[in-house]
């Protein structure tokens, strides 16, 4: 039997920094301000502490469930320094680092994981969503925000994010596939951090890569190295360009490790291999950042002395705020649920009330 | 003004708001030059351009994605549902996020939107075409559900729908998609959502439906009138948020009510506006509630259609059960 | 003259848009030539001529919209059918056994109907016959392809039989149900399928499945149930509106009017309302709040729920009082008027019967609190000084159409008539003896509850429409559930209504509560016969008690201050 080939396809990994903060090949020009690499540096840095303290704070019994990005930090502070304020943000909950960098503050994400929906009320990026629970809902949301933005003509880029498992949902293909049918401006990336709770990713899927799951969509497809911050940094800044222009989406996968449980009500030693997780965190992104810019003569024990304390101040601030923010009061539960309440709901409003907050 | 069936109202409604709105967007499998599979979207895109009636991929959770993310930027979208039947796997974007945006975000992101859907049984269709499942909907905070029952209906709440800045659940009774029509003037003029309609006036016996089963409950009306029975006929219209100040009133008058619905008995809006009737009004009822609906079974292959569903003799014998409680 | 109407078009559709003429008036047209281009929702199609002859008129312009069956072409006189002779005659010979069921415009015998080729669709269209006309044809032996919307099929024969009438060409569309072969001659008694009774047509634009009935008939909407609709939703009065529309109907626009000036606004909330007109007709069942199993224990004992004292939540008729009444041990309600002034607790009713068994029940007295205790001391001190004197008045209230606020009646009639006497809406002081006519109305509103008595006032009346009046008076009852009332909500009344015939009691003492000097009591509603000009008619009469103090007015003023009541509360608005 002969046969042609009609279409073929190749999946490009993009990585610049190895493991040891060494170059692999010619790095992009931002790469080569020490400013942005600082600062890139100290979002990471603040993500990592702000994580630690939510911890705290959930076993302290001050705040709910929250899920950590231990060892993913490169990704969310990637994409999140190349997006404007007039670009949208559709998070998932491991989004912290994008939300922040995108100016949702420490106290509203404290305030979300605290139970208190004034967190999902933010008051800089305005058109951001609320964190995305149910798994890979946000992907259609993407490409429906991209979609008013293309009839409105306006050039601005939408970034959402999933986990590798959200891909097996189906709104992952309807998202993605809707995108590129449409040539919505959307930026898609998959935090492949090896694990969907306590699924890993060989009983997740048989595609060699999740980047591939593009081709599908007719919509292209990277795959990077989620640790290292540069090449994050460099995808993320071509396919939001991409994005803001008409160019249609992208799909970026970016491989990482999670070192930390699922949530704070999760224990990863039930399931996975500490031989594993110890050579990821060889590999993880803070460290290889740092010897890049120790590198380039550009970090010392005083700027990290430095960074260490200023960050702890802004993160007690932070911590100080949540804790003195005004307890939701009972007509809360009614006052947004439609423009005005109906009438048969009324009732129960004024019950509410009268009970009091408990 | 033009004689009208129920469909066309639905058209020339969403005609009018696109033309009024340029936020206004519609999309749906077939919406575009097809003009949808009954026709409800017909010659829209010719009109609007292919940028405002939009046929999309073929997923329905897709279809109500795009419309929550399009709402949250301010648009208006109108997403069709080709069949009720097949509105599931847009359930979980309907209920996780359209529902709750607007409480979750303390009203900064809100939800306009209107999900149309053809529904109910009585034309003879395949499988999962003809259920009546608003129920579903209907207990769900953060949504309406609105079912027109004639053509001035179907064109003045489907234009209050797409202007409600909260998402609207729109159900159109297919099976009465032509079978009258209403001179209706295409001026633009939106229906109260949140209210029923009191078609009929009387004092014996308050008959309660909505959608389809609003021709049957005024035929038998009529009937019930020449039997010397004065009903009074209520549409409810919105059956989520459900206005019981007016059934209550009716009922407080006539102490005796009946709820007729096309919908499987169990855990729907009938039993909720039985259970409200039950809860404000039992001081003034005279007798049990009385409910015709579907039976509590898988909606059958049409052979058995019309058995399942309720028939004017249905209600005539639930009412006069309920008459005879002096 | 023949005429042709409007045929259905193919696809259900109710109607088609004339796209152009092909014709004129006055051309003589032959069978089949095209006339018209009429355009569907789908289609457009060309319709031929069924006659040869001269068409007389065109009923239609381009552009206009025809329904199916509506008048389309006349044809002159000597206009003919090609087929005019073996149309029917044929028809009716061919099925004897069928001819009773069938009419003559539904002709059935052994005409082969197009079934439903099994996609519930409504039409098919014809590919290709496979026989002619004239072949004589066996059972299931194929006679025409046939196109549906998802499947080209082949239609077998249901009888053996000759084919004597193709009801369509390749290229037709034939509706499921409609005719597509006639068979005759030597046939076999086989019965054609027939439209199933009852089912109607299938007619449906566009599904591809099912069917939906199509009606061309045109309903009016009920506008009325639309604009009340949408008053109570936007609380609009529609008393308070006046129409712009057609005959000065009330239009939603009006009504969206009304509402944004606030004119007419407010309506009140409906249940209350009902409560307090519910004394009205008491051979209505519905006058009396009781739950089902109460009714049927009233049936039961045959006890008549208007004998009965109400003492349950919202003014119910409990099986207490049920029983109670079936032992005849309670009093008529009638018999203890000023009760519901001073509070409506059973406990406090004398056992004045004398016939009752002894109590055994160790009974240990209570204090006396709050509110109950204020009320106390209160009507004590009205009765070591007010010289009270009671008038006692029926008036008419027909004329009230139905949906009266009755209590927004009585605090407008008290402020009419305070207007009219002021003084009787008075404060006096007897030590002083100095006396204050008020130049406002303060109404106090007694109102009973669990508590005891509460005296709301409605402050300024005077200045308010009977709607605001409503709205306060519901303000301070809910005030009073939610024990919010506050001192000023109830302090300087300048008079005092009692409104206890909305539980029981016709007429009463009312007790003054100084420094005012007077309290109206209103009783419950009765209808009474009554001789007029057009003879016995039903009068609904409603008691009235005055009660003044005549340290402070004259007996004419207070007879004239009633009068001024009667002479407000009898106009029907």
């Amino acid at each position: 039997m002969t046969t042609t080939t009609v279409a073929s396809f190749e999946i490009k990994y993009h990585q610049y920094l190895d493991a040891n903060g060494k170059p692999t090949k010619d790095i992009p020009e931002f790469a080569k301000d020490m400013n942005i690499m600082r600062e890139l540096y100290r979002d990471m840095y603040k993500l990592r502490v702000f994580d630690a303290k939510a911890y705290a704070l959930q076993r302290t019994g001050k705040m709910g469930t929250y899920p950590a990005s231990l060892g993913q930090e490169a990704i969310g502070i990637g994409y999140g320094d190349v997006m404007t304020q007039e670009d949208v943000l559709i998070p998932y909950y491991r989004s912290t680092g994008g939300l922040l960098k995108h100016g949702v503050t420490m106290e509203e994400i404290l305030l979300y994981w605290g139970g208190d929906e004034a967190g999902s009320n933010y008051s800089v990026a305005k058109e951001d969503f609320p964190i995305c629970v149910p798994i890979a809902n946000q992907i259609i949301h993407a490409s429906g925000v991209a979609k008013a933005i293309q009839m409105r003509k306006q050039k601005r880029a939408v970034v959402t994010e999933i986990g590798e498992g959200g891909t097996s949902e189906g709104d992952f293909y309807e998202g993605i596939n809707v995108a590129g049918v449409w040539n919505l401006g959307v930026v898609f990336f998959i935090n492949n951090n090896q694990w969907a709770i306590s699924v890993p990713t060989d009983i997740q899927t048989a595609c060699e890569t999740y980047a591939q799951k593009a081709i599908a969509a007719g919509v292209e497809g990277i795959q990077v190295d989620g640790n290292d911050i540069v090449a994050v940094r460099e995808v993320s800044n071509y396919a939001l360009e991409k994005a803001r222009n008409g160019g249609g989406p992208t799909v970026i996968e970016a491989i990482t490790y999670r070192l930390c449980d699922h949530t704070t009500a999760d224990d990863a030693s039930r399931y996975d291999d500490p031989k594993v997780k110890e050579e990821a965190w060889d590999n993880e992104p803070m460290i290889r950042l740092r010897k890049y810019l120790e590198d380039n003569k550009a970090w010392s024990d005083k700027d990290e002395e430095e960074m260490k304390e200023k960050t702890a101040k802004e993160v007690d601030a932070a911590v100080k705020a949540y804790e003195a923010a005004p307890k939701p009061t009972p007509e809360m539960m009614f006052d947004n649920l439609y423009a005005e309440l109906p009438e048969i709901t009324k009732p129960q409003r004024e019950a509410a009330i009268k009970r009091g907050a408990k | 003004m033009a004689a009208i069936t129920l469909i066309e109202a639905v058209n020339a409604a969403m005609a009018y708001e696109l033309d009024n709105d340029p936020d206004v967007v519609l999309f749906g499998e077939d919406v575009g030059k097809n003009g949808g599979v009954f026709r409800a979207t017909d010659g829209l895109q010719k009109k609007f351009g292919k940028e405002r009636v939009i046929d999309t991929p073929l997923a329905e959770s897709m279809i109500a994605g795009l419309a929550v993310g399009m709402a949250a930027q301010g648009m208006k979208p109108i997403a069709e549902m080709q069949f009720m039947g097949f509105i599931f796997p847009a359930v979980d974007q309907i209920f996780c996020h359209a529902a709750r945006l607007r409480h979750r975000t303390r009203g900064r992101i809100t939800q306009p939107m209107v999900i149309r859907a053809p529904y109910g049984g009585g034309i003879h269709a395949p499988e999962h075409h003809s259920e009546s499942t608003e129920a579903l909907f209907s207990h769900i905070p953060g949504l309406k559900v609105v079912i027109p029952s004639n053509p001035s209906r179907a064109y003045g709440l489907m234009l209050a729908a797409i202007r409600d800045p909260d998402p609207v659940i729109f159900l159109e009774p297919k099976r009465v998609y032509r079978i009258v029509k209403h001179e209706v003037e295409d001026n633009g003029e939106e229906y109260p959502l949140e209210a029923c309609f009191v078609d009929r006036e009387g004092s014996d016996i308050t008959l309660i439906s909505w959608g389809a089963m609003m021709h049957e409950t005024l035929q038998a009306a009529e009937k019930l009138a020449a039997e010397g029975i004065d009903a009074e006929v209520i549409d409810v219209a919105t059956v989520s948020p459900i206005d019981m100040d007016t059934i209550l009133e009716s009922v407080e008058k006539t102490g005796r009510a009946c709820i007729i619905q096309e919908a499987p008995k169990s855990g729907s809006v009938g039993s909720e506006i039985a259970a409200e009737i039950a809860e404000k009004g039992i001081l003034n009822l005279l007798a049990p509630i009385g409910r015709v609906s579907g039976y509590d079974t898988v909606m059958p292959y049409y052979r058995l259609e019309k058995q399942y569903m309720p028939t004017v003799d249905r209600i005539l014998d639930e009412v006069r059960t309920i008459m005879e409680y002096k | 003259m023949k005429q042709f109407n409007l045929p259905d078009l193919g696809e259900g559709l109710p109607d088609a848009e004339i796209v152009r003429w092909l014709v004129k008036e006055g051309d003589t047209v032959t069978v089949d030539q095209p006339m018209v281009e009429m355009e569907t929702a789908k289609a457009v199609v060309e319709v031929p001529s069924p006659y040869a002859g001269r068409i007389a008129k065109l009923h239609g312009q381009e552009g206009d919209v025809i329904n199916t069956g509506d008048l389309l072409v006349s044809f002159g006189d000597g206009a003919v059918a090609e087929d005019d002779a073996s149309d029917e005659a044929p028809a009716e010979q061919s099925a004897p056994e069928q001819s009773s069921e069938a009419s003559s415009d539904d002709v059935v015998g052994d005409t082969f109907l197009l079934p439903d080729l099994g996609e519930g669709l409504p039409d098919a269209e014809i590919v290709r016959w496979l026989v002619k006309e004239g072949d004589t044809v066996t059972v299931d032996q194929p006679i025409v392809e046939m196109e549906t919307a998802k499947a080209v099929v082949e239609v077998p024969s249901p009888f053996a039989a000759k084919v004597t009438k193709f009801y369509g060409q390749p290229g037709d569309v034939i509706n499921t149900g409609d005719p597509l072969i006639e068979f005759g001659g030597s046939g076999s008694n086989k019965a054609a399928p027939k439209k199933e009774a009852g089912e109607e047509k299938r007619a449906d634009s566009g599904t591809v499945v099912g069917a939906v009935e199509v009606g061309n008939n045109v309903v009016a909407e009920t506008t009325n149930s639309v604009v009340k609709a949408l008053a109570r939703k936007l609380k609009v009065d529609l008393t308070q509106v006046t129409g712009t529309g057609k005959d000065g109907a009330i239009t939603q626009k009006d009504v969206r009017e009304a509402a944004k000036n606030g004119t007419g606004s407010a309506k009140a909330e409906a249940a209350p309302v009902a409560q307090q007109e519910s004394g009205f007709d008491t051979s209505n069942p519905l006058a009396y709040k009781a739950s089902p199993a109460v009714r049927a224990l009233a049936r039961k004992l045959g006890v008549d729920l208007g004998n009965c004292q109400a003492s349950g939540r919202k003014g119910s008729i409990t099986r207490d009082d049920v029983e109670n009444a079936s032992k005849g041990a309670s009093a008529p309600a009638a018999s203890q008027p000023a009760q519901s002034k001073a509070s409506s607790s059973t406990s406090s009713t004398p056992s004045s019967t004398g016939g009752l068994p002894t109590i055994n029940v160790e009974v240990k007295p209570e204090t006396v609190r709050g509110v109950r205790r204020a009320m106390a001391m209160g009507m004590a001190h009205s009765h070591s000084t007010v010289v009270p004197t009671t008038l006692v008045e029926d008036v008419d209230i027909s004329a009230w159409p139905k949906g009266t606020d009755s209590l927004a009646r009585y605090v407008r009639a008290l402020v009419t008539a305070a207007k009219a006497v002021p003084a009787v809406n008075a404060w006096f002081d007897g030590e002083k003896f100095e006396r204050l006519l008020h130049p406002n109305v303060n109404v106090g509103i007694a109102v009973d509850s669990g508590d005891g008595l509460y005296v709301p006032v409605v402050h300024n009346a005077d200045r308010m429409s009977m709607t605001d009046v409503r709205g306060r008076v519901q303000e301070l009852r809910q005030k009073i559930e939610t024990k919010s009332l506050k001192q000023d909500d109830q302090q300087n009344a300048t008079i005092t209504l009692s409104n206890f015939g909305s539980i029981a009691g016709r007429y009463g003492t009312p007790v003054v509560s100084p420094p005012q000097v007077a309290i109206l009591g209103t009783g419950r509603f009765r209808n009474e016969l009554k001789l007029t000009d057009k003879g016995i008619t039903n009068a609904k009469m409603l008691p009235l008690s005055l009660t003044f103090d005549h340290r402070a007015c004259t007996g004419g003023e207070a007879a004239r201050f009633l009068a001024a009541v009667m002479e407000d509360l009898q106009k029907a608005q």
